[in-house]
């Protein structure tokens, strides 16, 4: 009985590690396991023939056997369901290289793009966003401004005008987004802080670096003693914004009617790194952003003391970034709507 | 405008150590654009003056010669094509290492000893143009050689040095001296590097004059606001001819070509002080009478560029009592023009009020250096600085010159501005640094502003060349300390905020999102289009509503603002469908309307701007009309969904001229019209040449906004099972699904969930005039497991319902 048990268990071991499917091992495990014609079962069940001792012993090894068979069992299966598996997958191979199914893609206009993520930027540092009209009055987009009649400052901006009059007031095509600064300081008064991004028009021949209608984004800051030294700091920090990385600026002075100090703020060119190259026509520097005191007279057009409140204001000129952004070589091809253009974005 | 560095040094002792190049990044960071800095000897390096002592034939080419020239320390062969050459001749040598323009176009190469034709060549002998002389040697040729045989020089000096160009020029951007009258000329810029390096600036040198008599001068000022000031003063004993080669030189370094003894010297004054002057030929003066008086209207003259020009009211003139004799300000006449004849001279030195000859100026396309300047607000003192100094210069260059006038000085201006009080707190917080209280007194003073220190504050007296238009606030003087501080000496520092809710943007918000759903969830391509439209192609299209127009359009036809997104949308589609065979674009953008109803011109003022609101407009291609229409449906549905507002539709009147009567929806809540969506009508399609099936649609974002509501709530989910079944009917053709779905809805609207359109079809087995609506129903109860009987008496119920209603009869 003991030697038959021994014997069982070395053909069984045999049997079940040649098998080459999980069908031939089910067919092994019925073979020994079954219930009615199983051999290990048939086996057992002739233990009641024995004296209690020697089914005590053989019991035993009997169990011990079974345990042992039932491990080979399943590792023989895992064996085998890993080499199933492994001819599947040969199987499976289809051709990675076809083109995705791609859901229908629509665009945004890289404008869009841009000025989303420059709104986010200043949202995050707590500026407001505004908006405002694009067909002005005189006053706001000039008179306001601090550029009266006949200013010579009025020849920097080529105006379209508005045929026509509303009550005596002039309307414009606003030359800049400008006119936004004193619409929000009616409405929102001191501190604020608020940006305005949008479409501003010049009466000029579009080529392939000018067009009369591109974006620009203004911007304000006003509080209680705000500083020539709070500007350039604020300034650094909107650049490492928007261009994701620390880059050196200089300021100098530039003349704008509507601020006082005024300045050109310049950034180390960002092709050369600011040896000096076509681009910043071998200066080093490119610039990038007017920038300056807030005038007290547009502060009073504003309904802000002045000598309480002061403030600063800059333009970026969101086109030019877009442009760059992207290496768009012709600033027509973004108010152009062609499809070919746009269906890159 | 142009600034010579050795004519600065006139005014400064600049250190040895300061470069030129650092001068300029200096001017640039405290005071003006340099645009420019050149080193004219440097671009001249190895061009000296030679002597052509033999001209022999090229053996190899016709056109060329073979020349021997003598360069001082020897004598080098050089191949020339020049048609002016003769021996005896000196001419501009360029040498091997010079840097020139080959026939003065491109950029410079370096000369090397060539052979040409065969011939070796030592250097060449340059034309004008070829070493960028352009504008002091003219020449009617372009193989026309330089001719310097004028030149009083040693053979082999070098090129720079004969012409006194061993000098550095600035170019400073002309926009970036717009606000500051008195830096253009070269004694202001001499000024400011005064004050940028801490060196005392020389007192303008200027001589006082002894008056004459012989000639009554009588002016007359009619038009005083106009004419601030006007100083005359007659000269006699003028013989015209070539300025003195300083004089020459310091014109030709900035640019300027020399004329004539006179009219070099009126030149050399404007662009040493900035105070632009003209010289009258006394005897075209009839009486010696001169009126400065507004223009007649309709007055014409003739300018010295020989146009003719006519004039109005507003335009300002001198005159003498028949006629004008100059555009004061701007330029005078051919007829009172000093000429070669010229003996005796009355020079003018005045201030023209800026916006006069500004309005002139630009009416008339006519800007001269003249009216650059005075268009600036000049500052009248210099007026007689300046005419001091044109009476020492030509007296001093022709010694038997005499003042034969008094010198006229009829001056109206008075300086009314009072010392500005300005205290160092204030100055501390503005720039958000202390700079020092020694510092500033310093910086304003080399400035030639005159400082009063008390304990805290500053009184400040403003300078005349600073006090026409330039400084009169705090804030100016803040600039002042600050630029020539240096920004780039201040320490950057946060400015402390309070943390405060910001409000948002709904509008922008709502913009932003509609643009993601359109080109995510529609993928639809968002275009920009300008706000211009066509008129031409609105008459295509028939849209005839009252546009706003242009006064200035950039192009004839192109003169209106959009009040419809949908006029360009329908050009993009013409442009692209060339290129794609779908399209579905959009646009976000303001529409204007002419209603008086938009944002408020002014503060206290009833006028109003038109209506300027935000539109979403788009247009989509299909297989089929109704294909494109149903596209154009789910978006407007899809951005309706979005601001969760209910809308009524209206499918009768159609709003705009391109839309079809019958495949058209406006969308309507209460009386707000929000938009429509439509086919495209087909009259105005074969008028534009659109030959596939399109529809178009647009929202107004402003009223969406307004009834914009974020109210979505959740649904508890379904506790008990559902049961679907489907039904298909045959019902009129005419008969609208919203109807049916309607008519079942309302059979048991407490079980009867929803239902879904499956299909519609017609065919050849279907009833003429009939259609075949299939469905499905959900039929749910919120408190029971339904039964399928309970479901079956319903669905007859359904059946019975819509047979009364629509006629429809169930298919089997």
């Amino acid at each position: 009985m003991k030697n038959n048990l021994l014997q069982l268990r070395e053909t069984a071991r045999q049997e079940i590690s040649a098998t080459k499917n999980l069908t031939e091992l089910e067919n092994i495990q019925i073979k020994y396991f079954g219930r009615k014609d199983g051999v290990l079962n048939v086996l057992l069940k002739s233990l009641k023939d024995l004296s209690p001792e020697a089914k005590k012993e053989v019991g035993q090894l009997a169990n011990q056997v079974k345990v042992e068979l039932e491990e080979s069992l399943a590792k023989q299966k895992t064996i085998l369901e890993k080499e199933d598996i492994a001819s599947t997958l040969e199987q499976d191979r289809i051709d990675v290289t076809l083109p995705a199914i791609a859901p229908k893609k629509g665009s945004l206009n890289p404008t869009t793009l841009v000025q989303n993520e420059l709104e986010d930027i200043f949202k995050s540092l707590g500026f407001m966003v505004l908006d405002g009209p694009e067909l002005e009055s005189d006053y706001y987009n000039f008179e306001a401004l601090n550029i009266p009649e006949h200013h010579p400052a009025r020849d920097m901006q080529d105006t379209f005008y508005i045929k026509g009059l509303a009550k005596n007031e002039k309307r414009v095509l606003r030359t800049h987004t400008s006119p936004v600064q004193v619409r929000a300081m009616q409405k929102y008064g001191a501190p604020l802080r608020a940006v305005a991004p949008g479409r501003v028009f010049r009466y000029e021949a579009s080529d392939v670096s000018h067009d009369h209608t591109f974006y620009q984004l203004e911007g304000i800051m006003i509080d209680e003693n705000i500083s020539i030294t709070n500007l350039i700091a604020v300034m650094k920090t909107l650049l490492r914004g928007i261009l994701k990385r620390d880059v050196k600026v200089r300021l100098r002075p530039g003349f704008f009617p509507f601020v006082e100090p005024g300045f050109e703020l310049d950034i180390n060119c960002l092709i050369c790194g600011g040896t000096g190259c076509s681009v910043c026509k071998q200066s080093g520097w490119v610039e990038l952003l007017p920038c300056g005191m807030m005038h007290p007279s547009v502060l009073r057009a504003g309904n802000i003391d002045p000598e309480k409140y002061s403030g600063f204001a800059f333009g970026l000129g969101l086109t030019r970034l877009v442009m760059m952004k992207y290496g768009i070589d012709d600033i027509r091809l973004l108010n152009s709507g062609d499809l070919r253009f746009l269906k890159q974005f | 405008m142009n600034i010579s560095l050795n004519w600065l040094k006139q005014y400064i002792d600049l250190p040895k150590t300061v470069k030129p190049e650092e001068l300029g990044l200096k001017l640039t960071m405290a005071t003006v654009e340099v645009e420019e800095v050149t080193d004219l000897a440097a671009s001249l390096e190895n061009v000296v003056v030679g002597k052509i002592t033999k001209i022999s034939t090229h053996p190899n080419a016709d056109r060329l010669r073979l020349t021997e020239v003598d360069v001082g320390s020897r004598k080098v062969k050089v191949v020339c094509g020049g048609i002016n050459l003769t021996e005896g001749m000196l001419v501009a040598q360029a040498m091997p290492g010079a840097r020139v323009r080959w026939h003065g176009e491109g950029e410079p190469i370096v000369l090397e000893i060539a052979k040409v034709r065969g011939e070796e060549s030592e250097g060449m002998i340059c034309t004008s143009a070829e070493i960028g002389l352009a504008s002091m040697f003219p020449t009617k040729e372009d193989a026309e050689i330089v001719d310097l045989s004028n030149l009083k020089c040693k053979v082999g000096t070098n090129l720079a040095e004969a012409l006194g160009l061993d000098d550095v020029i600035y170019e400073i951007d002309n926009k970036s001296v717009t606000n500051r009258p008195d830096l253009w000329g070269q004694y202001g810029m001499a000024r400011e590097v005064a004050a940028i390096y801490d060196l005392k600036l020389k007192k303008y040198p200027v001589e006082k004059i002894e008056e004459g008599k012989g000639i009554e001068l009588r002016i007359k000022v009619e038009n005083k606001s106009a004419c601030p000031r006007y100083m005359a003063v007659a000269l006699s004993g003028i013989k015209i001819g070539p300025s003195p080669e300083w004089l020459q030189q310091r014109l030709l370094a900035i640019g300027q070509k020399p004329i004539n003894n006179v009219v070099d010297v009126t030149n050399y004054v404007m662009y040493d002080l900035g105070q632009p002057m003209h010289a009258f030929s006394a005897d075209k003066i009839v009486n010696h009478e001169i009126i400065v008086r507004s223009a007649h209207d309709g007055e014409k003259i003739t300018t010295l560029d020989g146009i003719e020009r006519e004039l109005r009211s507003e335009d300002l003139v001198i005159a003498t009592k028949d006629k004008a004799v100059a555009l004061a300000g701007i330029m005078g006449n051919e007829n009172s023009q000093i000429n070669d004849n010229s003996e005796t001279i009355i020079l003018e030195s005045a201030t023209f009020d800026p916006v006069t000859i500004r309005r002139t100026s630009s009416r008339l396309g006519l800007r001269t250096e003249a009216s650059i300047r005075f268009e600036k607000s000049l500052d009248p003192n210099i007026a007689e600085l300046a005419i001091l100094k044109a009476v020492n210069l030509i007296q001093d260059m022709m010694p038997e010159v005499k003042v034969v006038s008094s010198l006229i000085d009829i001056n109206n201006y008075k300086n009314e501005l009072k010392p500005i009080e300005i205290d160092f707190d204030f100055i501390n917080r503005r720039i958000g640094a202390d700079l020092g209280q020694e510092k500033i007194i310093k910086i304003l003073t080399n400035l030639g502003f005159g400082v009063k220190v008390t304990k805290k504050s500053l009184k400040v007296v403003i300078p005349s060349w600073r006090a026409t238009k330039d400084v009169n606030i705090k804030e100016d003087l803040i600039e002042e300390i600050t630029r020539i501080y240096g920004y780039d000496n201040l320490t950057p520092e946060m400015p402390p905020v309070k943390i405060e809710y910001k409000e948002p943007n709904e509008l922008r918000n709502l913009e932003r999102q509609i643009k993601n759903i359109l080109a995510l969830q529609f993928g639809a391509n968002e275009v920009y289009n300008y706000s211009f439209v066509d008129r031409t192609w609105l008459a295509k299209i028939g849209f005839t509503s009252e546009h706003i127009e242009l006064q200035n359009p950039w192009s004839e036809n192109v003169n209106l603002m959009r009040r419809s997104l949908v006029p360009n949308l329908l050009e993009n589609a013409i442009n692209n469908f060339r290129f794609f065979d779908e399209i579905n674009i959009f646009e976000i953008g303001k529409t204007f309307i002419e209603n008086q109803k938009g944002p408020i011109a002014r503060p206290g003022v009833e006028a109003s701007l038109p209506t300027q609101d935000l539109f979403a407009g788009g247009l989509v291609s299909g297989a089929t009309p109704e294909e494109a229409f149903l596209k154009a449906k789910g978006m407007v549905e899809a951005l309706l969904n979005k601001a969760q507002i209910k809308a009524s539709y209206n499918t009768q009147n159609a709003v705009n001229p391109w839309c079809h009567p019958n495949q058209f929806m406006e969308v309507l809540v209460g009386k707000d019209s929000l938009g429509y969506f439509s086919v495209v009508h087909p009259e105005v399609a074969q008028n534009i040449e659109l030959n596939k099936p399109v529809a178009v649609w647009e929202i107004n974002l402003n009223l969406v906004l307004k009834y914009f509501e974020d109210k979505l709530k959740y649904k508890t989910l379904a506790k008990y099972p559902g049961i679907e079944l489907d039904l298909s009917i045959l019902v009129a053709e005419k008969t609208a699904w919203q109807d049916i779905q309607k008519l079942v809805l309302a059979v048991e609207p407490k079980i009867i969930k929803e239902v879904h359109l499956l299909d519609v079809f017609k065919n050849d087995k279907i009833e003429t005039g009939k259609k075949s609506v299939t469905f499905r129903i959900v039929y749910q109860s919120e408190e029971r497991t339904l039964e399928m009987e309970t479901v079956l008496i319903l669905q007859k119920k359904i059946v019975e319902q819509l047979s009364k209603a629509v006629g429809a009869e169930v298919r089997q």
